[in-house]
């Protein structure tokens, strides 16, 4: 029972890894009914996106299969997340992010990107796209009860209405309500800094750590 | 170029796709057409000396523009042309033009193996935000630089203090003072012909296109650009620039940036992805001019030896088969005023000029910070003229670039991004500081006893 269990929980983790996206929901729903344990499942999903994710990093495997891989792990958390509810275990809500390219900028890829790998390391994520207002983006994490504001910018001419959202949440008394983080390749550390916002990710990567630290630090 | 109004129509009538389908659908052709043409990155050889995978790459890139057209994002609809329709566009595209005026004008050429002719070496700091207050010594430390064929201008991010917004009302003003400076740069060093390349620098939207389509401000002489949004794709902003230029024909450049790691793959497909888009814009927007930009997914720069190879085989493939006017970027990591920055930029002008490529400007710091000058460009293109001289062969090339790498590759993980033009510059004179001038030499000896003879 237990090389059987062990064997399921390894083809959960090399579906991950391998990108056969339609195979990962059927083998953890497999799992499920099998009465493993829903954290080794959760485990096995988890090691297995991170994996995508350095790969990713290591130019070994590319954005297509990154959504893929994002989008396996999603479909196999709506499998698990009754059962870890059950458990009442809040693992796959880490956190409540709402990210956008700032207004003005039609630049999606490397918002996309780290759309991709935030869900994928357990956060819940609501894209709104790109060339979206400061009061859009702040409507939005009130109706959602976000934790997290995500904004990207690849234009310089851009990043002045990440200033302006910060102006909004300060207005409206919602600036402590929320962690404001950037990345992008018009923002610098130092823009983050003197617009007062909470935090710079210089890739994706980098963005889930920093997310996962200031939460933590909250 | 396809007839103008016939590109619009087909902007508006071509084939229905949503734009995910589209990237999904590019990843697989663009992943099938890399196995099926045998293509293979090589790290240790970012100089492709190899004609025949060169060759198999141009006719991947046609399959793939073929297959997959130029999807208009504003409409959702896809931009196709056949493909005599397309190897007509690269055929009559300019093979040699004048650009600039007077005593500094300069021919710009499609370059082909051993024509004899260098690359036009391009100056300036692209898409690098300057305060107003640097912006023209700046621009007037790449100006004294004689070297220097073309000069592409920083981007101004205040005016009066105000920050320049996209879409808003100071994006027109700031890029006719980004073009009254330039000129004022030029001819206070003298150089009042020179060619501006991306004119209008400071504004993302067609706004700026059209509010320097002016003598006062763009000369007929100078050029903007037109980007394609990545990967192979158009929107009517985009549109409307190429609609600028037809009516107001200043020169032209198509800006390609696809991303290595993106929806075209690892390097060999982000290098189909590229052709196609070069052969793409020539006939929806008949540029005259290419801008070769890939970018690595996590690393950003050109001196990875991802983009470097990207590079290198786009300019050997067009070369052989069909030569129109590439201008590759140079965006390094380092900025100025450190070693990193002038051993990147010695790598990529062997890599560009042994891949038959001309050069848009070195963008230190990847255009983020304003840690740019003069003398860095001023190095580059010396380490041009001596490849050219020395007649360089892809594996001498490789050699040297071997060394560089060992000289600037931690630069990846530590970045030394440098000073601000202000603290390497006097910026009343104008001059380099002893410092950074120091750094200068001290690096051209090292590249000097790594092979590359500076005399010839």
């Amino acid at each position: 029972m237990e090389h059987l269990k062990n064997d399921l929980l390894e083809a959960i983790y090399t579906s991950m890894v391998e990108i056969d996206s339609d195979t990962t929901p059927k083998l953890v729903d497999q799992a499920i009914n099998a009465n493993l344990d829903v954290l080794d499942i959760l485990d096995a999903l988890t090691r297995g996106i991170n994996t995508v994710g350095d790969k990713f990093e290591a130019l070994e495997c590319f954005l297509p299969e990154l959504i893929m891989a994002a989008s396996a792990m999603e479909e196999s958390m709506v499998l698990l997340r009754p059962h870890l509810d059950a458990l009442n275990i809040a693992a796959g809500s880490s956190g409540t992010i709402v990210i956008a390219t700032l207004q003005g900028d039609i630049h999606d890829i490397g918002r996309n990107i780290a759309t991709v790998m935030l869900k994928a390391s357990g956060f819940k994520v609501i894209d709104l796209g790109h060339d979206v207002k400061p009061d859009v983006i702040i409507k939005k994490a009130e109706e959602l009860n976000a934790d997290v504001i995500g904004l990207s910018s690849l234009l310089t001419t851009s990043l002045p209405f990440s200033r302006d959202l910060m102006s909004l949440l300060k207005e409206q008394n919602l600036r402590d309500k929320y962690k404001v983080v950037m990345g992008g390749g018009a923002v610098t550390p130092e823009y983050v800094e003197r617009i007062g916002a909470d935090g710079f990710a210089g890739d994706a990567a980098s963005g889930v750590r920093l997310i996962r630290r200031i939460l933590a630090e909250a | 170029m396809i007839n103008i109004y016939e590109v619009l129509r087909r902007s508006e009538e071509g084939p229905y796709i949503v734009e995910n389908d589209f990237d999904m659908k590019l990843y697989k052709v663009t992943s099938r057409l890399v196995k099926e043409h045998g293509l293979k990155f090589n790290r240790e050889l970012p100089v492709v000396g190899d004609d025949a995978m060169a060759n198999h790459l141009f006719e991947a890139a046609m399959c793939l523009a073929l297959e997959m057209g130029m999807l208009c994002v504003s409409t959702s609809r896809v931009i196709r042309f056949t493909e005599e329709e397309l190897r007509l566009a690269l055929r009559t595209a300019p093979k040699q033009f004048t650009i600039g005026t007077g005593r500094d004008a300069r021919v710009m050429r499609a370059r082909t193996f051993g024509d004899g002719y260098p690359m036009l070496v391009c100056g300036g700091c692209p898409g690098t935000p300057l305060p107003e207050e640097l912006f023209l010594p700046v621009m007037m430390s790449y100006a004294r630089e004689p070297l220097l064929d073309l000069i592409i201008p920083g981007s101004l991010t205040t005016i009066e203090g105000m920050e320049v917004r996209t879409n808003g009302p100071l994006e027109i003003r700031a890029c006719r003072q980004e073009m009254i400076w330039m000129r004022e740069a030029l001819d206070r060093c003298g150089r009042s012909g020179v060619h501006i390349y991306a004119a209008g620098e400071s504004s993302s939207t067609e706004l700026g296109t059209l509010a320097i389509a002016n003598e006062k401000y763009m000369r007929l002489s100078d050029s903007h650009m037109i980007p394609v949004l990545s990967e192979l794709k158009t929107d009517n902003a985009r549109l409307s620039r190429v609609m600028t230029g037809y009516e107001y024909p200043a020169f032209t450049t198509s800006l390609i940036d696809p991303i290595i790691g993106g929806f075209g793959g690892g390097a060999e497909g982000a290098a189909v992805v590229l052709a196609a888009a070069v052969m793409l814009s020539t006939a929806a927007y008949g540029v005259d001019m290419h801008c070769l930009h890939p970018i690595h997914n996590k690393l950003i720069s050109s001196t990875t030896k991802e983009a470097m190879w990207v590079d290198s085989i786009v300019g050997r493939a067009f070369a052989n088969n069909a030569p129109v006017a590439l201008l590759a970027d140079a965006w390094t990591t380092a900025g100025a005023g450190t070693a990193d920055v002038l051993y990147e930029a010695a790598a990529l002008a062997i890599l560009d000029e042994t891949s038959a490529l001309n050069s848009d400007a070195l963008g230190s710091t990847n255009g983020v910070y304003p840690n740019c000058s003069g003398l860095e460009a001023r190095f580059y293109a010396e380490v041009v003229h001596a490849a050219f001289q020395q007649k360089l062969t892809p594996d001498q090339a490789n050699e040297l670039i071997a060394k560089l790498w060992e000289k600037y590759k931690g630069g990846f993980t530590a970045p030394n991004f440098g000073k601000c033009f202000d603290q390497v510059y006097d910026v009343k004179t104008v001059m380099p500081t002893a410092e950074w001038l120091d750094i200068y030499h001290r690096v051209k000896e090292d590249v000097a006893s790594m092979g590359l003879n500076f005399g010839a």
